[in-house]
């Protein structure tokens, strides 16, 4: 069999540069992604050797066998409201990245009611979980209302704020017997304080193919080099279009409905 | 009013299993005063015959209930037997007109039973099943999967599981009946697996995977038990013709004792007044084995008066009739008898039989702690889950398919509900997969990056997850439609997705199907029975009532 397990050096080499130039990053910050030439497809060999989420996780939490709605969509948001998301740049039309960031979110939500929605947030030197998931009009407002509430103020905890949504997802999928899709919705410039790179969790995440989180950006012009713009981990949406968020937390393809003889052959599927 | 007689059975008539039965014994007819003795042969269930005969505290059971309906009494007497086999010379010579048989023992005995009208044999009473009494060991074998083709020692008292897993795996095994399968077993070159007592089974294993010291036999190791099989082998009661003809109230009678005993026993073992020495001294011979005699109770499950009147039903699932004319077919396939054989099935009215039952029903708890079950499930690999199949149907459907219709599937759903009814112990996994066709066409043609190849197998589980609950919901209606009784406990649901691909995978990717039908193969449920004997967690008592 001649299987290209590494497939994606010269398209992530080209990314990177296009988007390099865009935003300049410190070291620290970067969260710099390891190299495209380590990314393997999705080692599907190994879905069932691991268990997602943790049994042990909240043993008391029923699972999706007598839940109501095994198959809901989970959609936590990290909000970076972050001092640095006060500036101007990459903020298309909106007067600065948290204007933008709060328009793209409003504009989201209202389109999609049916699904579970949370909300973490960090402004002001406190990281909060504001809402954790559920759905309703309720919900919604009071989320809103939280969104509209933060001022970009102060530092960057983003390893911190995007594990507080990890675990509120995992309890949920643990609820739902890890059925259904979850998603965390990461809004940021990507300027991480000293200490809260989020690359560890990116790849904690990202790199366990039974861990069934998905890890977006909205982002505000993001290195590609930063963990939070790294296509072989992350879906990448850039601020300034957020009507393509909708589309990339949808797109699924489902089982082929033909037998193409002409892909019969692992061999040429691979090539 | 009672006698009891424990009789060590001459060491002639233990000779063999079928040798045993048959061997030529005189034949005489019953007289109507034919006294009524009860056989008793060293198994868990006759612990309650031999319980009804305790009179130490007043007057036994049997004393109190055995009387005709018209008030007559009558004495009955019981007679213990170191054996199944050891009865039929008492039995022929109308020395006992009852014999303690199994169902697939009626069918060995036929040709002696059955040759003169006298003697053919009436089934009366329903003792209930092995639920964990008899075991399957292996030697270098680790799971049934390695039964197919292969070979497999019983003797006539077992008989009927293997014939059950027999016509489980792919390829029938030989059966081969014999004395002592535990001896058998043990010698070189013998059958890869055995059925046997639990304890015999222990010692040959030495609890765990055999030695070959102490009598256990190298590499040996315990492969499922009745706890998980535990609607295969079941104990009865049958009547020498002439005797029920010339004396029905009788035996009218000591069916209605037997299900009092039944009732008595389960309230007594409650509350710890059995004598287990007694006990043990009356069906095992030897009052010193008071343990070995818990033992055999704890391994057995009696049914009630509702599961009498099941058993009695020719269209109920596990009825008398429908494990005999199964069984039948299976043993003329193995080559055990050259013919079905007809046989009479139970004759009683046993509602009316009933009426000193304190409570009628027989109330269903949940078997099964379905979370806990779903959760082992998901944590097996699939080599363990493979391991740990007992018996499976697969069923097919159309891409994106999410509806079962019965009209398509009405065969393979009565076929996993059988076998939901038979394994009674085991978890039913409805398991789902997804095609991976699609997905590799979007891995390799298509360069799908790693997040989008995640959200497309979480996507896909999610498919198959839903196809499962589908099917679970066909299944139950199936069940509803057919007049079973399904416990929902034993069901769970596995949504496999593209995890376990029908071709394997070639380096971490689902290997693509090579032909069309793989293709098609590859989007299938199956309805797997998954022993859980190791998962203690899973299982919520047995019934009490």
């Amino acid at each position: 069999m001649n299987i290209t397990k590494y497939r994606h050096l010269s398209l992530a080499l080209a990314s990177s540069l296009a988007l390099a130039g865009c935003f300049g990053e410190e070291e620290d910050n970067s969260g710099s992604a390891v190299s495209r030439a380590d990314l393997p497809d999705v080692a599907v060999s190994r879905l069932g050797q691991s268990v997602w989420p943790p049994i042990s996780l909240d043993q008391d939490l029923p699972f999706a066998s007598v839940g109501t709605t095994p198959f809901a969509e989970n959609n936590m948001i990290v909000l970076d409201m972050s001092g640095s998301m006060g500036e101007p740049d990459c903020s298309g039309d909106y007067a600065n990245r948290s204007e933008a960031a709060k328009q793209a979110l409003f504009a989201w939500l209202s389109a999609n009611p049916g699904d579970n929605v949370g909300l973490v947030s960090f402004s002001k030197g406190n990281i909060e979980l504001n809402s954790p998931l559920g759905r309703g009009e309720s919900h919604s407002t009071n989320v809103v209302n939280s969104i509209k509430s933060l001022e970009p103020k102060d530092g960057t905890p983003l390893l911190s704020a995007m594990t507080i949504a990890r675990d509120e997802l995992e309890k949920q999928a643990a609820r739902q017997g890890g059925l259904g899709a979850y998603r965390m919705i990461v809004i940021t410039d990507g300027e991480a304080s000293r200490g809260q790179n989020p690359a560890p969790l990116v790849r904690e995440i990202a790199d366990n193919p039974s861990n069934m989180i998905e890890l977006h950006t909205i982002g505000f012009c993001i290195g590609g080099n930063h963990a939070l713009n790294d296509p072989g981990r992350v879906f990448y949406t850039s601020a300034t279009s957020p009507e393509d968020l909708r589309a990339g937390l949808d797109a699924t393809q489902g089982e082929a409905n033909s037998f193409d003889a002409s892909t019969i052959s692992f061999e040429e599927l691979s090539q | 009013m009672f006698r009891t007689f424990i009789l060590a059975a001459n060491a002639a008539l233990l000779a063999s299993v079928t040798p045993a039965f048959s061997q030529d014994t005189p034949v005489r007819d019953c007289r109507a005063d034919t006294e009524v003795t009860l056989p008793m042969v060293p198994t868990g269930h006759d612990a309650i015959v031999a319980h009804a005969t305790d009179d130490l505290m007043g007057p036994s059971i049997i004393d109190r209930f055995s009387k005709t309906e018209t008030g007559d009494a009558f004495d009955v007497a019981t007679r213990g037997f170191e054996s199944y086999e050891a009865q039929l010379p008492a039995y022929l010579a109308c020395e006992t007109p009852f014999m303690r048989v199994t169902h697939a023992q009626m069918s060995l005995l036929a040709d002696q039973t059955q040759a003169q009208n006298s003697t053919r044999m009436i089934p009366v009473f329903f003792y209930g099943w092995s639920n964990g009494a008899d075991a399957v060991i292996g030697r270098g074998v680790a799971s049934l999967q390695a039964l197919s083709g292969s070979a497999i020692l019983t003797d006539s008292a077992r008989l009927d599981l293997a014939l059950q897993l027999a016509s489980d795996a792919s390829q029938s095994p030989e059966i081969r009946v014999v004395d002592d399968p535990a001896a058998a077993f043990s010698q070189p070159g013998a059958a890869p697996f055995a059925i046997v007592s639990t304890p015999r089974g222990e010692v040959l294993t030495a609890g765990d995977v055999g030695t070959g010291a102490e009598g256990s036999v190298n590499g040996a190791r315990e492969i499922i038990t009745t706890t998980s099989a535990n609607r295969v082998n079941g104990d009865l009661l049958v009547v020498r013709s002439d005797f029920f003809e010339q004396s029905p109230e009788k035996v009218r009678a000591t069916v209605r004792t037997l299900l009092k005993a039944e009732e008595l026993f389960r309230e007594d073992a409650k509350k710890q007044i059995v004598d287990f020495t007694r006990t043990a001294e009356l069906v095992l011979g030897d009052p010193a084995l008071e343990d070995d005699m818990r033992d055999l109770w704890s391994g057995v499950e009696t049914v009630g008066l509702a599961g009498q009147i099941e058993w009695a039903t020719p269209t109920a699932a596990r009825s008398f009739r429908a494990l005999v004319n199964a069984g039948q077919t299976r043993m003329v396939e193995a080559g055990l008898i050259d013919q079905a054989i007809p046989l009479a099935g139970p004759e009683l009215d046993y509602t009316s039989l009933g009426d000193d039952i304190w409570d009628k029903r027989r109330v269903q708890t949940s078997s099964f702690d379905q979370d806990a079950a779903t959760a082992a499930i998901q944590a097996m690999s699939n080599e363990e889950i493979t391991g740990n199949t007992i018996a499976e149907v697969t069923i097919l459907f159309e891409p994106n398919q999410a509806a079962f219709p019965l009209a398509i599937y009405r065969k393979e759903f009565e076929e996993a509900l059988q076998k939901s009814k038979v394994y009674a112990g085991g978890v039913l996994s409805i398991e789902a997969h997804a095609s991976y066709l699609g997905y590799l066409r979007g891995v390799l043609k298509q360069g799908w990056e790693p997040p989008r190849q995640k959200r497309e197998i979480a996507s896909l589980r999610n498919t198959s997850t839903a196809r499962a609950l589908a099917v679970r919901d066909a299944l139950i209606s199936t069940s509803n439609e057919l007049g079973f009784t399904i416990d929902e406990s034993q069901i769970t649901i596995n949504g496999r997705g593209i995890e376990d691909p029908l071709g394997g995978f070639c380096n971490d990717l689902p290997c693509p199907p090579k032909t069309e039908q793989e293709w098609r193969e590859s989007r299938r449920v199956v309805f797997r029975v998954i022993g859980m004997e190791s998962e203690a967690e899973v299982f919520t008592p047995l019934n009490d009532w």
